[in-house]
């Protein structure tokens, strides 16, 4: 199978922000990882483990020290690669004083979306999001439920072929969790690759083809979910038993 | 590629960094031909920080002009009568150090000075000051003449040139009044109030048409018109 | 060009939808009427202080817009990490820059155009000439210094770390930007080479706002006006601005989220 994400010896060595501070931070350390076309690849580690940082060498917002990084068979710097890529960041910020519409026809803008079908496509995502009845509202009306799923609609805008999610279930209600991962296995259905990190183990499981663990910026474990609740019954004994047993 | 496109773009970069400093440098030395050399900071604005603050928001004649509402205030406060505007001439060198080309606080401040305070030296050497900064505005000469020939009580000569300066729509309303006084001595009381007539009908400062006003009463009320049918119906 | 107009279109809307702008644009209002009373006092010399105090306004508050303006975005983009989700859109970072610029000048315009408004009517109200060319000349200037504070501020955002440090930056940039012209006179004929060296550096790199102060020069006698003057100026402007923000996209280009 074409794998859409390689990840070769990666590695993120931060430098110090005092000019007189000598120390660097290992954020990540030769990292090996593939996810394949198709997948639901989930990462889960404890904070602070380097999950963020990998995504963001994934998506081209940190450039790796050492090591080779490739998504869609590119470089996330291409932008022709951006173009097929949604990423929806932890806690995601729009600005009060715009409508949601207004935010979306923004970002329909950056992708180019032709004018005579945006109205048209931003009404259908609004209502895969269940956002459709709120398109007028401003952005300081809706919850912070929305406001997620506000970025998650404009991370799937483009239709993209690979998703990056970064706590998509964060601060959400039960409901949401369940709406959220509703989209998700839709968008697993439809042939789309979705790689997010969570720490809400219970919605991994429901959802990831694979997964990893990272800890103390190496990535420890990687199974099939399949495997992995074989060997440990559950993913949280699966998870606690890797990160326990290299701490 | 990619290299080759950046160091590209690197020396196109910095050769538009090369003109825009050639331009810079042309238009400095434009700036500095076209505006006259008070314009600039010197040594001698090292003392002033107020002028060296203006200077940094890019703005002398707002310094000039709060300065100019503090010499009216100061002019206007019976306090500072009493004291004889001592202070006046530093209230107007304040000004004209902060703003040289507002010319209209020479020849105001000078027909104060002259005029109603009779400090005809003080007023010569602010009349002077404004025609050192500002040579081609011949009306500072012109109301040099006329505080000259005030000091020196040669009143024919000082009522032709304030008759001259009230053709001019940017004349002090002092002038105004000093020439309507001059021709209550020199003129009959008809002629003297068709003047105010026309001072009340056409200043621009409410505080000559109240005197004005004042006048005209006064004259009626004496009684010395000739033809005060002509001078009612004028009214 | 669509994606730059996209981002234009996105920062004018946050910033000029934003409180803290409107209450500015009230004061900024507030402030042009409140030349009326003063020129109450003035006597006789009411049209100097009501445009005086008019084109003084309009540029201090077409600077607090553009501070403001670029506050709030710094700040979104920093703190609130919104610059993440945009950086991995299909969108090139100097696109971003440009269309970011363009909003925040499109912002600063719209100020300004209700504040000539306002010192126009004000200006008529006290029997001056509110289409004096003079003053409607010197007000596009200060817009043209402002556009070319503004490519500084995007530079310095690049560089800055923190909203502080970046409005002290900013405000330094526009006190010495004024001052330059004048440092350089006043080290010409005495001081060191050394100083003289830094005083070309100050000169050449930050910008030279004092070409674009039209304002405080209405009664120049010298041609200040005039064409050959007036387009050395604007060239220099809009080699200064695509310099600055060049020099951004560089820095910008090299920037990790």
């Amino acid at each position: 199978m074409e794998n859409v994400i390689e990840v070769k010896g990666a590695t993120k060595v931060y430098k110090a922000l005092d000019f007189w501070n000598k120390e660097r931070t290992t954020a990540i350390e030769n990292v090996d990882l593939f996810v394949a076309k198709g997948e639901v690849f989930g990462l889960l580690g404890l904070n602070g483990a380097g999950k963020t940082t990998l995504m963001k060498v994934l998506l081209g917002l940190l450039k790796p020290t050492s090591g080779e990084v490739s998504i869609l068979g590119g470089s996330a710097d291409d932008i022709a690669i951006r173009a097929r890529i949604g990423y929806l960041p932890e806690l995601p910020y729009f600005p009060k004083y715009l409508k949601v519409r207004e935010v979306m026809e923004y970002f329909a803008g950056i992708f180019g979306i032709p004018g005579n079908i945006r109205k048209q496509k931003i009404e259908s995502i609004l209502e895969i999001v269940k956002l459709s009845k709120k398109s007028e509202a401003g952005v300081k009306e809706l919850s912070k439920g929305m406001q997620g799923r506000l970025g998650l609609a404009q991370a799937i805008l483009n239709d993209p072929d690979l998703l990056f999610l970064d706590e998509p279930m964060s601060g959400l209600d039960p409901l949401g969790y369940k709406e959220t991962r509703d989209i998700i296995l839709d968008l697993k259905k439809r042939g789309k690759t979705i790689f997010f990190n969570s720490h809400i183990l219970s919605e991994v499981e429901k959802v990831c083809d694979r997964v990893a663990v990272m800890h103390a910026s190496h990535i420890k474990s990687v199974e099939t979910l399949a495997e992995a609740l074989k060997k440990h019954g559950s993913l949280e004994k699966y998870f606690v038993g890797i990160v326990e047993g290299n701490s | 590629m990619v290299i080759l496109k950046r160091t590209a773009l690197y020396f196109a970069l910095n050769a538009a960094f090369a003109i825009m400093c050639v331009m810079n440098f042309l238009a400095t030395n434009d700036l500095k031909t076209i505006q006259p050399a008070w314009y600039f900071l010197s040594r001698h604005s090292y003392g002033n920080f107020g002028q060296i603050a203006a200077v940094s928001f890019g703005y002398r004649p707002l310094l000039a002009d709060v300065d100019y509402i503090s010499m009216l205030q100061y002019y206007g406060d019976p306090a500072g009568a009493q004291d004889g505007h001592k202070r006046m001439l530093g209230c107007l060198n304040a000004i004209t150090d902060a703003e040289p080309d507002f010319t209209f606080a020479y020849t105001y401040g000078a027909a104060i000075l002259a005029f109603n305070l009779k400090r005809y030296d003080e007023a010569i050497s602010i009349i002077q000051k404004g025609i050192s900064f500002n040579p081609s505005f011949w009306k500072l000469r012109f109301y040099l003449g006329a505080i000259i020939y005030s000091k020196k009580g040669d009143t024919l000569k000082l009522t032709g040139l304030l008759e001259e300066a009230l053709k001019f729509s940017d004349h002090p309303a002092v002038i105004e009044r000093m020439l309507g006084n001059i021709y209550e001595i020199s003129r009959t009381p008809d002629e003297t109030a068709q003047y105010w007539v026309m001072i009340f009908r056409t200043t621009k400062d409410a505080e000559t048409r109240k005197y004005s006003s004042e006048r005209l009463k006064s004259i009626i009320a004496s009684g010395r018109l000739k033809y005060p049918s002509i001078i009612l119906k004028s009214l | 060009m669509n994606r730059i107009l996209a981002v234009a279109e996105y920062i004018f809307k946050q910033s000029f939808r934003n409180r803290i702008l409107n209450v500015l644009i009230i004061f900024a209002v507030f402030a042009a009427m409140f030349s009326l009373a003063i020129s109450e006092l003035a006597q006789e010399a009411e049209v100097k202080m009501v445009m005086d105090f008019g084109l003084f306004a309009i540029e201090i508050f077409a600077f607090l817009t553009l501070v403001l303006s670029m506050t709030i975005q710094i700040f979104e983009e920093t703190e609130l990490k919104t610059l993440m989700v945009i950086m991995v859109k299909p969108i090139k970072r100097s696109e971003y820059l440009i269309g970011k610029y363009l909003g925040v000048i499109t912002t600063v315009l719209m100020n300004l155009l209700v504040m000539t408004a306002v010192v126009m009517l004000v200006v008529k109200l006290k029997g001056g000439d509110p289409w004096d060319i003079k003053m409607l000349t010197s007000i596009l200037y200060s817009y043209m210094g402002i556009c070319v504070l503004a490519a500084t501020a995007i530079l310095l955002s690049t560089v800055s770390t923190t909203v502080p440090s970046w409005v002290i930056y900013l405000f330094f940039v526009y006190a010495l930007g004024h001052l330059t012209v004048h440092l350089k006179n006043l080290v010409k004929d005495s001081a060191g080479a050394a100083l003289k060296t830094i005083v070309d550096f100050i000169y050449y790199v930050v910008p030279n706002l004092e070409l674009f102060n039209l304002k405080d020069k209405l009664n120049s006698t010298g041609g200040i006006f005039e064409p050959k003057y007036l387009l050395l100026v604007f060239g220099y402007g809009i080699l200064y601005i695509v310099v600055s923000l060049a020099a951004a996209c560089f820095i910008f280009d090299e920037k990790e989220f």
